[in-house]
């Protein structure tokens, strides 16, 4: 279970006030579940998860994973058990490291720093990694990653966040930069590899279709505060109008 | 024919001081100052061991420690101190100055009546051969382990390198370390077959190596299958070579420095030149490493 409790976030202001984001929010998400996070810009989707990841620093508060506090942990002790898709495709891997080196890297997740040979994993295996993905990975396990598209980079990137079986996963706008075929594709890969482990996901997204369709919960936020918090059998019955109405009520 | 041997002699040394360079500039896109102090670190710890009475080869090992030192200072200021990569590599370059001219105690100390490992019965050719291959193998070998495929990876996107769990800094520390270790005993393997340390003898270091790693990828990158430490070794062979001939059709050694950054201006433009024009499907395909899938691609 990860457990958000009484989080506050505050940026410093040279003109004035200091912009208050967060006031002690909390949230506890049950292990498991998928987490649609919706909101309009500048609401504190994005900080949410650098907050969780360790990228920035929280001003007060506690982010438990289990009885763990994430917020004593560095960074790179984080990601270890966090795993994390960025909107931008080239985030998430190596671009001048070929598929199967970024994917033996992922592989080898949490015990790279040794002196065992690291693309020790058969082609067969990798290529199972890769088997259900339409953009044909596959074909090109030895083409260096800058040669493949944005939506290849990205199903790259979710494959090698999914593929160390992490505790929790962030995914923020991961579909954001694609073109909607093939977004859509990647929202599908994503379902799965999150349904197969059973992974704890936090996706934030700002296309509503994907926040009704996919997950078993959806969070609305506005200006630091939770202001919807439906679960499955409630959002099955929701609409992308209803949502939008919300959206206007926010404004 | 025993100018063209001393030349080849003195690219094998050098290429030793370039995985270096390769080590930090390439891999980690870091562009280490601090090489050009580095490198003389080398030569001063081995004239001081050789006076005192030490063997070559413990004389040598103690340059690669120190060197490994230097490399640590320089990543200490920039992970820790959080001072630009450049910055730091020139600050460190500073220190080594005044620390190198403290070990030597004066700016040039000879070495032809030490017992140095030049004094063998062996080939110059040949020690520096095997020194060279040594280390490039070693590299190599190191470059496919985990630990070798984390400092690529913390060099070529560090965003992900973090996503995976890696402690960043401290890689980019190890890196600089191995880096200025290899350049500081190259440095003492050139003070021992120049029969002198010089406290400018580092001077331009990084430079060279960048011009030899350049050089190296822009001309060798047509042959497929070879390793980039293979290239750039022919690239700093080719380069020495290249200011061979520019000295001896006349030019005076006080233009050596022009002649270097004219060679790199060419070399480079040589390549970007080459991206324009028809051969650029032909480049493209060449740099991906196994090169069938690519046509399904386009």
């Amino acid at each position: 279970m990860l457990n958000i409790q009484n989080l506050s976030k505050s940026f410093p202001n040279p003109y004035g006030p200091e912009n208050k984001l967060f006031e002690n929010l909390s949230l506890k998400i049950n292990k498991g579940e998928f987490v649609s996070i919706i909101g309009s810009n500048g609401t504190g989707k994005s900080t949410l998860l650098n907050i969780i990841s360790g990228v920035i620093k929280e001003t007060s508060g506690n982010v438990y994973l289990e009885d763990l506090d994430l917020t004593s942990l560095p960074e790179h002790k984080r990601t270890q058990i966090i795993s994390r898709v960025f909107q931008n495709p080239s985030h998430g891997s190596c671009p001048s490291m070929t598929v199967r080196e970024n994917l033996s890297l992922a592989l080898n997740k949490g015990k790279l720093l040794n002196l065992k040979k690291c693309l020790r994993h058969k082609t067969e295996r990798l290529e199972d990694l890769l088997k259900d993905i339409s953009l044909d990975l596959k074909k090109h396990l030895d083409v260096q990653v800058k040669y493949l598209s944005g939506g290849q980079r990205q199903a790259l990137s979710l494959v090698m966040a999914g593929v160390s079986k992490p505790e929790v996963l962030l995914l923020d706008e991961h579909t954001a930069a694609l073109d909607p075929k093939t977004s859509n594709e990647v929202m599908e890969l994503t379902n799965k590899i999150v349904c197969e482990n059973n992974m704890t996901t936090l996706m934030v997204t700002h296309n509503l279709k994907h926040a009704l369709e996919y997950g078993n919960r959806l969070i609305m936020l506005h200006k630091g505060e939770i202001v919807l918090d439906v679960d499955e059998d409630t959002k099955k019955r929701l609409t992308i109008d209803n949502i939008l109405k919300k959206f206007e009520y926010a404004v | 024919m025993d100018a063209i041997t001393a030349v080849i002699t003195q690219s094998l040394i050098l290429g030793i001081m370039v995985l270096g360079v390769y080590i930090s500039y390439k891999i980690l896109d870091f562009p280490d100052m601090s090489a050009d102090g580095s490198f003389t670190l080398g030569g001063a710890i081995i004239a001081i061991s050789l006076k005192a009475g030490l063997s070559c080869i413990t004389g040598s090992l103690l340059a690669l420690v120190a060197g490994l030192l230097a490399g640590l200072l320089t990543g200490i200021l920039n992970v820790k101190v959080k001072i630009s990569n450049l910055l730091s590599g020139i600050l460190v370059m500073g220190i080594l100055y005044s620390v190198n001219l403290r070990i030597m105690g004066k700016a040039n100390i000879p070495l032809f009546n030490e017992n140095h490992l030049f004094k063998t019965n062996f080939s110059p050719l040949m020690i520096s051969l095997i020194l060279l291959l040594l280390f490039k193998f070693s590299l190599d070998l190191f470059l496919k382990t985990g630990m070798g495929y984390t400092l690529k990876a913390v060099g070529d996107n560090t965003q992900m390198a973090k996503s995976l769990g890696i402690e960043v800094g401290k890689i980019k520390i190890l890196g600089l370390m191995l880096s200025n270790g290899l350049i500081s005993f190259s440095g003492s393997i050139m003070a021992q077959y120049q029969g002198f340390s010089d406290i400018s003898m580092g001077i331009g270091t990084l430079v060279l190596g960048i011009a030899s790693i350049i050089v190296g990828r822009v001309f060798i990158n047509k042959i497929k299958h070879l390793k980039e430490t293979s290239m750039i070794i022919i690239g700093t062979i080719i380069y020495q070579v290249t200011i061979y001939i520019a000295i001896n059709i006349g030019m005076a050694a006080t233009d050596l420095k022009m002649i270097t950054s004219l060679v790199i201006i060419i070399f480079l433009g040589a390549g970007n030149l080459k991206g324009t024009c028809k051969t650029n499907w032909l480049r493209r395909d060449l740099h991906v490493k196994h090169s069938k899938p690519i046509k399904e691609l386009s």
